[in-house]
């Protein structure tokens, strides 16, 4: 019951978030990290991989479910959706690892809404992801993530049109969504 | 970068325009069909029987067979370039062209006898069919590739396949009307041949260009 309506809110947040309502988004995307977190560490203990990389795979997840959100089919529930790109992106982190996949990852992303992370130990810094943008790219994303301005103070403070902050930024994003597979030890 | 400012940048990029996927396909099959108009007659010609033909059901087989594979591949399409797999049961829906194929087979044997077999089998210009298909095939191919390249396939390669039949499809359809070999038999082994060929191709560049 429970997972019925937690699925519908995140139905309808999704849908205000493609309608471009960003705080609808901020509030969706915080709310799928909660569970994505444990769920992803445990697909890493099962695969008995170090747990120092569950944060990069949640957030190359939260930028994959961004980047490829035209792939939801918005008459149908969210969360089999974000398993099968979380699951997706958990293998893609263990194989770049080296490890094989033998364990049912399924069974360990299917309980995705069943347990919240609670504690804050997790949430580490995941310096891999930022780290390959350059220039304009790298300013405005940090600008807008770690500085957490607002998309006209950027345009403002850099002397920018704000449509320029938007695409620059959208950049931003699908060059750290694409990084991940240009990692040398592929 | 932290999680929570990871969210932050996504949020702010909310308003970042995305086509819903099923109609960017769409769109990159219409663009194929299109671009195989215009190429088409720059090297081949329409058979100029064509007329006759087109009452012939040895020469509607070709487009039974072709059309079908084009839309049974679409109508996978959609499904293989979201996250979630495609069950294995409704990719059995690629069999519906090659079950039309085998009842025109079946007709053909049944109503001629074996002496005619092989020689309608090999056909007149069987180089022609494995070129040429393969090779009208390669617009629509790529088009189908730019499109699925914004989906999220859960099977790449599977998926390159698949836009393969799709642009097998496309192409052979428009090559039919050039052939001048409408036995089943011919189908059955060359635009068979041909568009296994293209689909072979397509799996390959799924592989390598689909990954997300």
């Amino acid at each position: 019951m429970a997972q019925g309506s937690k699925e519908e809110e995140w139905a309808a947040l999704m849908r205000a978030a493609i309608g471009g309502d960003s705080s609808a988004y901020h509030t969706l995307l915080q709310s799928l990290s909660t569970v994505l977190r444990p769920a992803v560490r445990r697909g890493f203990t099962q695969a008995g991989a170090p747990l120092g990389d569950v944060e990069d795979v949640v957030q190359e997840t939260l930028l994959a479910l961004h980047l490829k959100r035209n792939t939801w089919d918005p008459s149908q529930p969210l969360g089999p959706w974000v398993r099968a790109i979380a699951r997706h992106k958990l293998i893609d982190a263990l194989r770049r690892r080296g490890r094989r996949i033998q364990i049912p990852i399924d069974s360990v992303l299917d309980t995705l809404a069943a347990e919240e992370d609670s504690s804050g130990v997790d949430r580490q810094d995941a310096e891999r992801l930022v780290n390959g943008l350059r220039g304009r790219q790298r300013d405005i994303v940090r600008a807008v993530s770690i500085d957490g301005q607002s998309i006209r103070e950027v345009a403002e403070r850099l002397n920018m049109k704000e449509v320029a902050v938007r695409v620059t930024l959208h950049r931003g994003l699908k060059a750290l969504g694409a990084q991940h597979r240009k990692d040398p030890d592929e | 970068m932290k999680t929570d400012d990871l969210i932050n940048a996504i949020a702010a990029d909310a308003a970042a325009p995305r086509q819903p996927i099923g109609w960017v396909v769409w769109v990159g099959a219409g663009v194929g069909v299109l671009a195989t108009m215009l190429l088409f007659p720059t090297l081949l010609s329409v058979r100029p029987d064509i007329g006759a033909a087109l009452g012939d059901w040895h020469f509607l087989m070709k487009w039974a067979f072709s059309i079908t594979l084009l839309a049974t591949a679409m109508a996978l399409i959609v499904n293989l370039a979201r996250p979630q797999r495609t069950p294995s049961a409704k990719m059995l829906l690629l069999l519906a062209a090659p079950a039309i194929l085998a009842v025109g087979v079946a007709a053909e044997m049944i109503t001629l006898p074996p002496s005619f077999w092989m020689p309608l089998m090999v056909g007149t210009n069987a180089l022609g069919c494995i070129l040429y298909v393969p090779l009208l095939s390669g617009l629509p191919l790529a088009a189908m590739i730019i499109a699925l390249r914004r989906g999220a396939p859960a099977r790449p390669a599977l998926a390159g396949a698949v836009a393969g039949l799709i642009a097998a499809g496309i192409a052979a359809s428009f090559y039919a009307t050039h052939c001048q070999n409408d036995s089943p038999l011919f189908l059955a082994a060359w635009y068979l041949l041909a568009t296994a060929i293209v689909a072979g191709v397509g799996a390959i560049l799924g592989a390598r260009l689909l990954r997300w």
